[in-house]
């Protein structure tokens, strides 16, 4: 996750590492020596030399702190394509404040590498401190993640979310989606709502742990459930069900119950119904 | 830069207007500089005052401003026309380590117009920080304006600017460069 997000994030043309070069065509180039400020317009065209990072805009304005120095301030805009390796950002504009240690991208913000796709209206990202922000306009913002499947070896299938906002924090490795979320997965034709679910990844960057709360509800083909709280651990392949539990199977009796654990695929059924505590089940006498 | 550039080319208006008329006796030097020139009708019909190894100084407060080095030079007075060949000016600041240094095979000066031409290897280097190289520059005194159809390339210690060509308004100091490659380094 560290490196799909660093990839992510770390498409700034600007941003030159020690020893790094960018270079930059258009049609022309304005210079304001008094205000410090470069404009590039008509057909920007971008290259980061170490890093490979390309970029296209309409329209490109560099800033300098009046007593010189480094680029402070970017901004890019009018279809604005920023790429690197497999690794693509589509916005609006964007801009990149020194400042403030911060990155904006803004207006149909559209990011995937190989595995990870986002799609909202604005994304901040601090890089100071490796943490980002995406949120959506009148719509909710998407995510993307193609899960390796458990059942089939090497093939990925798709975990469709939606949310109103997504926070990305680097350092931890961990994706927050909050506000009417709701998760789509492929695999086993699942879908989750709830107010807030947390990814968490593992050192290979793959989906290690899931945990939604707040009105959770999971509707499965041949299950339902419902908790205050739900943890998905994807090495066991469980679900665990927290706070005011319910699972109900077809054909088979509800369970209710503080906690509730079951495996992932519905047909291997409920594990336990939480230790010390009473459980309550519903059983249909036809 | 920019704003050194366009004081040496008003200085050196002035200057040139001063040797109209302080010299008023024609060295011939027995040179035929007729091939290197751009002449006219006019110019060929009036004797030019011919220089060899010029050196004009300028100084402001008892402390030397500008430096003119010129290897030769044609004036022609009535035609408010000069020609200088292996030019070389320095201009001194009080706020520079180093003055800006002007360099061109050749510069032409026209009275009536305003306008100074240089041309041939064309190089400005400011307080050795900031260098614009160039086959052929003009100012337009007038319009205050420098500007050129040729390619122009440009370095300082944190950027580097190719281009197809160039306009400077010294009076907004905005510059305008058509086609450019611009190459930003770290640091």
């Amino acid at each position: 996750m560290k490196k799909l997000l660093f990839s992510l994030f770390c498409l700034l043309p600007l941003s030159l590492a020690a020893g790094d070069k960018a270079r930059i065509t258009s049609e022309r180039m304005r210079v304001d020596k008094d205000q410090g400020v470069m404009i590039l317009e008509g057909k920007v065209r971008g290259l980061l030399r170490n890093k490979g990072t390309k970029l296209q805009a309409e329209r490109m304005e560099l800033r300098r702190p009046p007593e010189g120095g480094k680029v402070n301030w970017g901004r890019a805009e009018g279809n604005l394509w920023l790429s690197e390796e497999n690794h693509l950002a589509l916005a609006d504009y964007a801009i990149f404040d020194d400042a403030i240690a911060t990155t904006h991208l803004q207006g149909r913000v559209f990011v995937t590498t190989g595995e990870l796709f986002l799609k909202g209206h604005k994304l901040d990202y601090q890089y100071e401190v490796d943490k980002g922000r995406l949120v959506g306009k009148k719509q909710p913002c998407e995510v993307i993640y193609h899960k390796k499947d458990p059942d089939s070896t090497g093939q990925r299938l798709p975990v469709e979310a939606w949310a109103d906002e997504v926070l990305f924090n680097r350092e931890l490795s961990k994706v927050v989606l909050q506000g009417r979320v709701k998760v789509i997965y492929q695999g086993d034709r699942s879908q989750m709502q709830a107010n807030r679910v947390t990814l968490y990844f593992n050192e290979q960057e793959e989906l290690e742990r899931v945990l939604a709360e707040g009105h959770f509800r999971m509707t499965q083909p041949k299950r339902a459930s419902r908790a205050a709280r739900a943890l998905f651990d994807y090495g066991p392949q469980t679900v665990k069900l927290m706070g005011k539990a319910f699972a109900q199977e077809v054909g088979e009796a509800a369970v209710r119950g503080e906690v509730i654990k079951m495996h992932m695929n519905e047909d291997l059924g409920i594990i336990e119904s939480g230790r010390h505590q009473p459980v309550r089940i519903d059983v249909d006498i036809k | 830069m920019f704003r050194y550039l366009s004081i040496f080319f008003i200085l050196l208006a002035l200057v040139f207007w001063g040797v109209f008329r302080l010299m008023n006796r024609p060295q011939p030097l027995g040179l035929n500089l007729a091939k290197d020139l751009e002449q006219t009708r006019d110019l060929e019909q009036a004797p030019p005052l011919q220089l060899r190894q010029m050196e004009l100084y300028e100084f402001q407060e008892n402390q030397e401003s500008l430096r003119i080095f010129a290897q030769e030079a044609l004036i022609y007075e009535e035609q408010e026309k000069s020609f200088l060949f292996g030019v070389l000016a320095k201009i001194y600041e009080k706020n520079q380590a180093n003055p800006t240094q002007v360099k061109a095979q050749k510069a032409s000066l026209n009275g009536k117009t305003d306008m100074v031409i240089l041309n041939g290897k064309v190089e400005v280097n400011w307080d050795q920080e900031s260098l614009l190289q160039t086959d052929i520059l003009f100012y337009d005194h007038q319009a205050e304006r420098l500007f050129n159809r040729n390619k122009v390339w440009l370095r300082s210690r944190l950027d580097e600017v190719e281009g197809d060509s160039l306009s400077y308004d010294l009076k907004k100091g905005l510059l305008l460069i058509q086609n450019p490659i611009l190459t930003l380094f770290e640091g």
